[in-house]
């Protein structure tokens, strides 16, 4: 698995599922909607992430990129697939490790 | 009401069973509520395997094995019961019993995707806290199975406090277990309707969300694996530079065989009208019982029973399309293209339905949770070439496209389609973008979508899906077409043509005088006074249209110009500009009522349905007086 450059520095900066590249596993951690332009936007996209299964500790991987800027992406979490577009990714904070491939 | 009293409970339990007991099917989208509701009571509502296609509630009756009734309901899927678009919102107002005219159920078939219920039990327990009797359905079995997927029922059904059976709703088999329930579970479960506890309702979706990550862990013998195959062919079809050049190779492909299938088809129902008309001039004398059924019905009605054969395969690409799963991966590939005129993937799906008809495509957008989204695509929706449009396009193709290869593999004709409808496309999505930027912005939604697992279309779906859109346009050509051109020829009996004039009676009857009478406003667009006389009835649906050219150049030919097609007569007497220019027209001009009434009954605004008549007459006018005066010009 490549790691994302900064892992190795010790700033711990927070990762987000669109910071992952397409074939990338990881962990997700919690939900991060600070960057939203509003917060009712904000409430409906954690909740409805929420909904369709985002979740602490459950393993997250990108599947695949869009054509134009690497959006939309598609995504499996689980037994489920599932299109987003990248910016909404953004609300979504992971973790990078190989310690962590069982699924909780 | 005392419900102890064994009087009063049998009563009931009588009643329950000959009037309305009523059980919803509620469940996440896609997870087969409608494979179930078809199966239990032989409706036939669109089932396919795309988040979103019930968009509406339907009810059907299921008979138990002692013939009394229960009444079904399907229901549009919903994530949760905090709804964002119209559907869910269908659905969840049916359960909470606030809908306004289907009351409240009286049993909940929760149905769960079997390879998912990780996800769904979520919701399953949020149902559970209405406080409505309610049975657990783990649909799908047969994937569960496939995938390696265990679950413990029984540990589930203790854990939940609730009966869980299995189901497989697309194998005969697979559904006893849920008849088992309804012939026999129903009258007890009437009976203890109200003992249910109260159960503490939860305060928010995180906490729902906890409690069934515990139940799912314990209930999941065996998590199985992710579809292989979905795998393997999403590497491909999801794939950003391949799976675009494969969806529109795709899209070249169906056109051409739009072309290249049906012409063998076409010949034969052609041939069998000629003979039909063979047959009828050689038993009937020469008068005008003959020109009735001559000129008024088999050139009408086989006018546009012709286009039957390319209507069938358009419909038939569409639902496998649909049915293999497909179509939410043409959503992924499409939203970047969405979004650059401010709708997403979601609007996607609505639209590519609207090839088929824009009816349906309307109403599928009600699952589009931003309201100026949904605005937007019903005003588009209209643009995308419905199959009524098939017989308009390819009788002027044929006409006047020669069939030629483009490139080796090409057909023109096929190119010429597949233009026609990228016009629309391509107008769509700059009225799209125009509306955007007029109408105010509200809190945008995120765009959220699963792309199920791929399936195996099912022959006996698409087979129902071809024959109930086969009837509708039979129905079609036997009523409102037979009926106008039956009408028309009416019409065009009287006056008949003076004493030693030549022209035929017809441009001198009622209707010469009418169409000479609108043409000047047509004139512009190079549109002839039978062409003006074919749009009247063509207003109410555009295969009309096709159907009155018919019966207009059926009555103003010779004896010995009948034996001719339509496709023969429209060739010699229209020009190249006026034929370019009525397919331009075609391709804006809303002339559908069932369209503009669907849209009033969806938008819930006379002012909106308006405006999209407007602006697509608008279009219409001005492209076509565009491509007759830049045509005319070219050709000098
Ligand atoms: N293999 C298998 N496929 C199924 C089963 N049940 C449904 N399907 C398929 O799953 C897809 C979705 O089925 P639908 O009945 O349309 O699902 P729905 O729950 O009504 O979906 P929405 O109306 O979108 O909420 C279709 O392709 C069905 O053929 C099943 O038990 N086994
Ligand atoms: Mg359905």
């Amino acid at each position: 698995m490549t790691l994302i450059k900064n892992l190795d520095t010790p700033t711990l900066k927070t990762l987000y599922l669109s910071d992952l590249e397409k074939g990338q596993t990881a962990i997700m951690t919690g939900f991060d909607t600070s960057k939203c332009p509003d917060q009712n936007f904000a409430k409906d996209l954690k909740e409805r992430l929420m909904e369709m299964g985002f979740e602490e500790n459950r393993r997250i991987e990108v599947f695949e990129k869009g054509l134009f800027f690497g959006d939309p992406i598609a995504v499996r979490i689980g037994h489920m697939t599932i299109a987003m577009r990248k910016a909404d990714a953004r609300a979504v904070t992971i973790k990078l490790g190989a310690s962590c491939l069982h699924e909780s | 009401m005392n419900h102890n009293s064994p009087i009063n409970h049998n009563e009931e339990l009588k009643s329950s069973s000959s009037n309305g007991f009523k059980v919803a099917l509620v469940g996440a989208p896609n997870c087969g509520k409608s494979s179930l509701f078809n199966a239990l009571t032989g409706s036939r509502q669109k089932v396919a395997n795309y988040p979103g296609v019930t968009v509406e509630r339907r009810s059907g009756i299921y008979k138990t094995e002692h013939d009394s009734e229960i009444t079904l309901i399907d229901l549009p899927g919903l994530y949760s019961m905090n709804d964002r678009s119209l559907d869910e919102k269908i659905s969840r107002q049916v359960i909470m019993g606030e809908h306004e005219t289907e009351s409240r159920p009286d049993l909940i078939l929760c149905v769960l995707d079997s390879t998912n219920i990780r996800v769904q039990l979520r919701l399953a327990l949020e149902l559970k806290t209405l406080r409505l009797p309610m049975v657990i359905v783990l649909n799908m079995a047969d994937i569960a199975k496939r995938d390696k997927i265990e679950i413990d029922t029984q540990k589930l059904a203790l854990d939940l406090g609730l009966k869980v059976i299995t189901t497989t709703a697309v194998r005969r088999s697979g559904l006893a277990s849920l008849r088992d329930v309804l012939d026999h579970d129903v009258s007890s479960i009437k009976a203890e309707k109200l003992n249910i506890p109260q159960k503490t309702s939860f305060k928010d979706i995180a906490e729902l969300q906890k409690c069934a990550k515990k139940i799912a862990a314990c209930a999941i013998i065996s998590e199985g694996h992710y579809h292989k195959a979905t795998k393997a062919i999403d590497k491909i079809l999801l794939h950003p530079v391949l799976g675009l050049v494969i969806f529109l190779s795709l899209m070249v492909f169906m056109f051409q065989s739009v072309f290249s299938w049906s012409s063998v088809p076409m010949d034969i129902i052609e041939k069998g009208f000629a003979l039909l008309a063979q047959g009828i001039t050689a038993i009937t004398p020469d008068n005008w019982l003959r020109s009735l059924l001559n000129d008024g019905m088999i050139a009408g009605v086989g006018s546009v029973l012709i286009f039957l054969p390319q209507i069938v395969i358009l419909f038939t690409f569409i639902l496998i399309l649909e049915s293999t799963g497909y179509m939410a991966r043409a959503a992924f590939l499409m939203d970047k293209l969405m979004g650059s005129v401010g709708l997403n993937g979601r609007a996607f799906i609505p639209l590519l339905s609207s090839f088929a008809c824009a009816i349906p495509g309307i109403m599928a957008a009600r699952t589009i949770a931003s309201n100026r989204d949904r605005l937007i695509t019903i005003m588009i929706a209209p643009l995308m070439a419905c199959s009524a449009r098939m017989p308009v396009y390819t009788l002027l193709i044929a006409a006047f496209i020669p069939d030629q290869e483009v490139w080796g593999y090409f057909n023109l004709k096929g190119l010429v389609l597949l233009a026609l409808f990228l016009t629309g496309i391509v107008f769509a999505l700059i009225v799209a973008f125009i509306m955007k930027l007029t109408i105010s912005k509200e809190t945008a939604k995120p765009f959220l979508m699963e792309l199920p697992k791929y399936q195996l279309p099912l022959l006996k779906n698409i087979l129902l899906g071809l024959w109930e859109r086969t009837k509708a346009f039979l129905r079609r050509a036997g009523t409102i077409i037979l009926g106008t051109n039956v009408a028309l020829w009416v019409l065009a009996l009287y006056p008949t043509a003076p004493e030693g004039s030549s022209d035929p009676d017809i441009n001198h009857s009622i209707i010469g005088i009418m169409g000479k009478a609108i043409q000047p406003i047509f004139e512009p667009l190079g549109f002839t006074w039978e062409i003006c006389i074919a749009l009247i009835p063509g207003m109410a649906a555009r295969e009309v249209a096709v159907g009155a050219l018919g019966t207009v150049y059926a009555l103003q030919g010779d004896e010995d110009q009948v034996a001719n097609s339509l496709e023969v007569m429209i060739s010699q007497s229209w020009s190249l500009p006026t034929a370019f220019a009525f397919l331009a027209w075609y391709i804006f001009a809303p002339q559908c009522f069932a369209t503009l009434a669907t849209a009033r009954r969806e938008t819930n605004s006379w002012a909106w349905t308006g405006f999209m008549t407007f602006y697509l007459f608008a279009l219409a006018y001005l492209s076509a007086w565009g491509v007759n005066v830049v045509t005319t010009h070219i050709i000098g």
